[in-house]
């Protein structure tokens, strides 16, 4: 294959972004958008005549113009999606949470291996350069036996009571903080460490919301003796913007790691790494990275350039696979049933 | 095209915004959020040589530019390099309502940036959202209301818009904005962008030009995509009667001096350095610093 046909289904601001990016890789052709919208859809319409407009997203699968979806509708919908997707032969990048049913995610993801079809789900951290180096630094033991980490993510996204119910108000849409934040920690957890073993306990708070879960607590337990302690809350208002905070306690060192760099600290020098005992701070300005092209992030570039190459050269996508997706969702979906408040 | 500024002071510092340490940024944000702070910097700024402001369209630029209006005797041969839109407005709105109503919401909700009901009226949303252009126009004059009145040189698109408008390839965005641009408000159409050999190869191919570009250039290769080395083969085979290239993030460079991060874009066919400090000493030494070439 010298081309791919790439739609999209769900033409939010997630939608809007990833069709941006990747109409930018050169072989990358965009042939079908399918939005409920029917404002949105004739507003574009004209400016974009290569590209076939749907209402209904089964008529785009159906339509024989995409060898590729990418999937921003609201999760709810994910699973009825991917698996038309699939039984028509269509590699899906689907956007995160995965589903929100265990039982859904992993049935999705026995499909697409049965018959060999690229997946992916837009967990973008497993493409952001911090912490791609904290995975390779473990990997080269810089930091010795990992024992214990300490994972959060602070918002300012919900401070007050809610009038309306928008989508974040509802769990199936992917509402709550541990679906809208807690679902990316989880995630680079099991990039890092494997998939999570055990769920040791959870608590839920409910600050703002009455129908979702504002602040997430949850003590994992990860291959290895790796024990997780994972803290997410969405109410935070002394966070300007979003902020993921990773602290890995090893028995050689530490590393502290967020979006804005990392720090390592050494019990002794480490001369295959070059990095000196005591601490080193790198930010983020000084950390090597590469992309093709750039509108949100790096990691939003290299997702879906991955996504796009796969089709090419029908290779397993690098990123997040459906399989650890539904690891996640497991996950998630414990914690919400365990919550022992 | 009229030549831009040299030297440009820009506003990073105030809000929030620093590529190096976020704390330092977070408490900077909080001195700058009282008026009187940012004014001060300004005057120190001024009196170090700077003439030229880039101000994005934030909340907080309101009362600056009122300032500035109010103050002309005193600030008189100021020249202004504003930026538009002030993108986590529209960002979060989007996440919250979606891209049509978010855009009404600003256009006809008479929000802080100051709407355009008493332009044109109630009920004109269904007209308007189906004409895409026109709505763009619209956007534009709504952000840069709040710099009516000053000297203004370049209107720059920030990059978040430029970068998501650029990867749709669709030459007749880019083409009216310039023209809106030109026609209505007169001054030079400027787009700031983090992938400036992208955007200044795609402008060639519309034949769009007397456009100026802002983008990140420094020694580190500190968001330049796709490569520092790319960037300074499109900057070396410039021409600036037809690209003028304005630098930013020249200082992101790390473990460099900060003279030596200057000199290398003074060695750089490139024609304006915007660059930000909060202190005098800093704002001095940048000013000194900045020796481009023509």
């Amino acid at each position: 294959m010298d081309k791919v046909r790439v739609g999209i289904i769900g033409f939010g601001r997630m939608g809007l972004t990833h069709y941006s990016i990747i109409n930018t890789h050169p072989a990358v052709e965009m042939t079908a958008i399918a939005d409920t919208s029917s404002t949105m859809l004739s507003m574009i319409k004209k400016y974009l005549p290569g590209v076939t407009m749907f209402e209904d997203y089964k008529d785009l699968i159906n339509s024989g113009l995409v060898d590729g979806i990418i999937v921003c509708t609201p999760s709810f919908l994910h699973h009825p999606v991917c698996k038309l997707a699939c039984e028509k032969g269509i590699a899906v990048f689907c956007e995160k949470p995965f589903t929100t049913d265990p039982k859904l995610a992993f049935e999705l993801a026995d499909m697409f291996e049965a018959k060999g079809i690229v997946n992916q789900v837009g967990y973008v951290n497993r493409f952001d350069p911090v912490w791609n180096t904290v995975k390779d630094y473990m990997q080269k033991g810089l930091i010795g036996k990992v024992a214990h980490v300490n994972a959060q993510f602070y918002s300012a996204t919900i401070t007050a009571p809610q009038k309306k119910e928008g989508w974040r108000s509802k769990r199936e849409n992917g509402g709550g903080a541990t679906y809208e934040m807690g679902a990316h920690i989880i995630d680079l957890m099991e990039y890092f460490f494997g998939k999570p073993e055990k769920l040791y306990g959870s608590v839920l708070d409910y600050i703002y919301n009455n129908s979702v879960e504002d602040v997430c607590s949850a003590e994992i337990g990860y291959p290895y003796g790796v024990n997780v302690s994972l803290h997410v809350d969405w109410s935070d208002f002394t966070y300007r913007k979003p902020m993921m905070k990773v602290e890995i306690m090893g028995d050689k060192g530490k590393i502290l790691a967020d979006f804005y760099g990392y720090k390592v600290f050494l019990r002794e020098d480490n001369n295959e790494l070059g990095l000196k005992k005591g601490w080193t701070t790198v930010p983020m300005n000084m950390i090597p990275v590469k992309a093709a092209y750039y509108v949100r992030g790096v990691g939003f570039t290299n997702q879906l350039y991955t996504f796009a190459d796969a089709i090419l050269e029908n290779k397993k996508a690098e990123g997040c696979s459906f399989r650890e997706a539904a690891d996640s969702q497991e996950l998630i979906h414990g914690i919400f049933e365990n919550d022992k408040r | 095209m009229e030549r831009i500024d040299k030297v440009v002071f820009g506003d990073n510092q105030f809000f929030g915004i620093n590529h190096r340490s976020q704390e330092k940024a977070e408490e900077l944000s909080q001195y700058f959020s009282h008026l009187e702070n940012i004014l001060k910097v300004y005057d120190d700024a001024i009196d170090c040589g700077v003439n030229a402001i880039m101000l994005n369209s934030n909340q907080k630029a309101q009362e600056i530019t009122d300032y500035f209006r109010e103050n002309k005797a005193k600030y008189g041969n100021l020249t202004w390099y504003p930026s538009i839109p002030y993108p986590h407005k529209y960002a979060d709105m989007v996440n919250e309502l979606g891209i049509i109503p978010a855009v009404t919401e600003v256009l006809f909700k008479g929000n802080s940036a100051g709407g355009v009901l008493s332009m044109i009226g109630k009920g004109a949303t269904a007209v308007f959202t189906k004409d895409a252009m026109r709505m763009m126009e619209m956007l534009i004059d709504v952000e840069y209301n709040m710099f009516k009145g000053l000297d203004v040189k370049v209107l720059f698109l920030q990059n978040v818009i430029t970068d998501l408008l650029l990867g749709y390839d669709i030459k007749e965005v880019f083409e009216h904005y310039c023209e809106y641009i030109w026609k209505k408000h007169k001054v030079i159409p400027g787009f700031i962008t983090l992938n400036m050999p992208y955007l200044k190869n795609k402008l060639e191919q519309w034949g769009i030009d007397q456009v100026c570009i802002c983008s990140s250039i420094n020694a580190a290769g500190f968001n330049m995509y796709p490569s520092k080395e790319e960037y300074e083969r499109v900057i070396a085979e410039n021409d600036p009667s037809k690209y003028q290239l304005m630098a930013m993030n020249v200082l992101a460079s790390g473990s460099i001096t900060p003279q030596q991060s200057f000199d290398y874009v003074n060695d750089l066919n490139v024609q304006s350095v915007v660059f930000g400090a909060s202190s005098k000493g800093h704002i001095r030494s940048s000013v000194d610093s900045i020796k481009l070439k023509d």
